[in-house]
């Protein structure tokens, strides 16, 4: 009982809520799951004729969380869809930001970021959310 | 000869310029690949572009490679890129080549641009066959992406993107021309291929989970050399013209047609492609297909897959009472069939490592993709690794 207990704790503590988040004065609001993985594996920049930037987080374990909830991709699947692009030269290879730098870069309206919820800032407001 | 010409001088601007732009990148790519072939009556190729391969020995040419990427970002909208590779050619000689290089537009509104030398959007992984990181298998089924044997040309792409309410599509037209050699190994000749008004459109539409493509390319194609050019001329001096204008391989209106179905869901992965090449000559028409599924355990993917390629009429069966053209019919069989099993392993953000076995079984006399003087085509067993890797 206490090992499963203890399990369940660890599994709560390392399995993030990811949000994808905006800042406030972006035109952008409530998008689509789909609008969410098309951004983010460059099939679009768009949405609803807005430009949009999106940037990827240095931390492995968020962006795994990312991979495997909202773009439903495991990550071995989405390096080789990555390089795939790289390597066609569809789309130079997104640098991955640290936690500073993607707090600066989203002040910039319509970047969009995914993040643990837990860290929202009041100054970001979430545009998708897994349910 | 001048869009060649073009095309270098761009190439040796890039390499030039890039030195002093702070705009440069470069990236490299390639496999350490083996193959063991059992059957020593065959020798295993990845494609007819190599003469090489395994045949009852270990074989590090058939796979392995080395590429190169460079891009240089003018500005937001303008780069020029190029990729060369280096590998085992089809005279046996490690050597480099430039595999596409180009101009690129990126309107940032939907359109791209491409002007320069461009892969030939064949297949749904034609713009990245070498790059081994990116594929699930080791090679893909030459029952569907060895039917045409080129794989560049020189012109233009034009590719436009967008989305309809939950679902994108991509539209992607090409206009150009090609200067290649062909070898026919069977027959120890080469045959100089000139490509003109090549013209394809390509539809993909789905969502990340599911995709549909649709390919339609043609074009007018010469294949010549001297021997070819005495057998039809002689075949006409006889008057044998019918012969002739039924095989000869001049200006000939040729083309392709692909639909494809993929899929990459909840770890499911299923992809397949058939294809269809009309070249009415002594080329000959043939179509295929490969069905692939696999699922992904995190780092482990397994998968299998079934491919089968037909001529349309057998070429092996040809019986027009000359026996240099019957030779030339004999040499274009490309009927066979494969069931692949294997696991792709990913390691990390730059490694991978494959392994996977084959059985192929070659269809009709004087038969397969892969080397053989036998007459009565035989089974074989092929084993393969591969480590790939991108930087």
């Amino acid at each position: 009982m206490k090992i499963i207990f203890s399990l369940l704790l660890f599994v709560c503590f390392i399995d993030a809520k990811v949000v994808v988040v905006t800042n406030k004065k972006s035109q952008l609001n409530a998008i689509p799951k789909e609008i969410v993985q098309y951004l983010y594996l460059a099939k679009t920049d768009k949405v609803e004729s807005v430009k949009v930037k999106p940037i990827l987080s240095d931390d492995k374990n968020l962006h795994d969380e990312f991979c495997n909830t909202i773009l439903c991709k495991s990550e071995s699947q989405y390096n080789s869809y990555w390089a795939r692009l790289v390597f066609t030269g569809r789309k130079p290879i997104a640098k991955r930001l640290e936690w500073g730098e993607m707090v600066k870069k989203l002040q910039e309206p319509n970047t969009i970021a995914y993040i643990d919820k837990k860290d929202l800032r009041k100054e970001w407001k979430v545009i998708y959310e897994e349910n | 000869m001048k869009i060649k010409r073009l095309f270098y001088k761009i190439c040796i601007f890039l390499l030039a310029t890039s030195v002093y732009s702070s705009e440069f990148d470069i990236k490299t790519f390639g496999t350490i690949g083996g193959v063991y072939n059992d059957n020593s009556n065959y020798i295993y190729r990845k494609d007819i572009f190599q003469k090489d391969g395994s045949s009852d020995d270990l074989s590090f040419k058939t796979d392995t490679l080395i590429g190169l990427q460079t891009s240089l970002y003018i500005n937001e909208k303008f780069s020029l890129l190029l990729q060369g590779i280096v590998n085992n050619n089809y005279n046996d000689e490690v050597k480099a080549k430039i595999d596409w290089g180009y101009l690129k537009y990126d309107s940032g509104e939907n359109v791209i641009v491409k002007i320069g030398r461009i892969r030939t959007p064949y297949y749904k992984n034609s713009d990245n066959l070498n790059v081994g990181y990116s594929n699930l298998m080791i090679r893909e089924s030459v029952e569907v992406y060895g039917q045409v044997p080129f794989s560049s040309y020189n012109g233009i792409e034009v590719i436009y993107s967008n989305i309809i309410d939950r679902y994108f599509y991509t539209l992607q037209a090409n206009y150009g021309s090609a200067e290649l050699t062909v070898p026919i190994h069977s027959l120890n000749q080469k045959a100089n291929v000139e490509v003109d008004d090549l013209y394809s459109l390509n539809i993909t539409f789905g969502t990340t989970a599911l995709q549909a493509r649709f390919t339609y390319l043609n074009a007018d194609i010469t294949a010549s050399n001297a021997s070819l050019e005495q057998l039809f001329s002689g075949l006409r001096a006889f008057g044998l013209n019918e012969l002739a204008d039924k095989y000869e391989f001049k200006d000939t209106s040729s083309e392709y047609m692909g639909v494809g179905l993929f899929l990459d869901y909840n770890n499911i992965l299923f992809s397949t492609e058939c294809g269809h090449r009309k070249i009415p000559s002594f080329f000959a028409d043939v179509h295929g297909y490969y069905a692939t599924l696999g699922y992904s355990f995190d780092k482990f993917i397994p998968f299998i897959t079934y491919a089968k390629s037909k001529m349309d009429v057998p070429t092996y069966e040809a019986n027009t009472g000359v026996a240099a053209l019957d030779a030339l019919l004999h040499a274009q069989n490309l009927a066979q069939s494969s069931k692949t099993i294997g696991v792709k392993y990913f390691i990390d953000e730059n490694f991978d490592l494959k392994f996977q076995y084959e059985h192929v079984v070659p269809k009709g006399d004087y038969g397969s993709y892969h080397l053989s003087s036998l007459q009565k085509p035989q089974k074989l067993n092929v084993f393969s690794f591969a480590l790939d890797f991108i930087f």
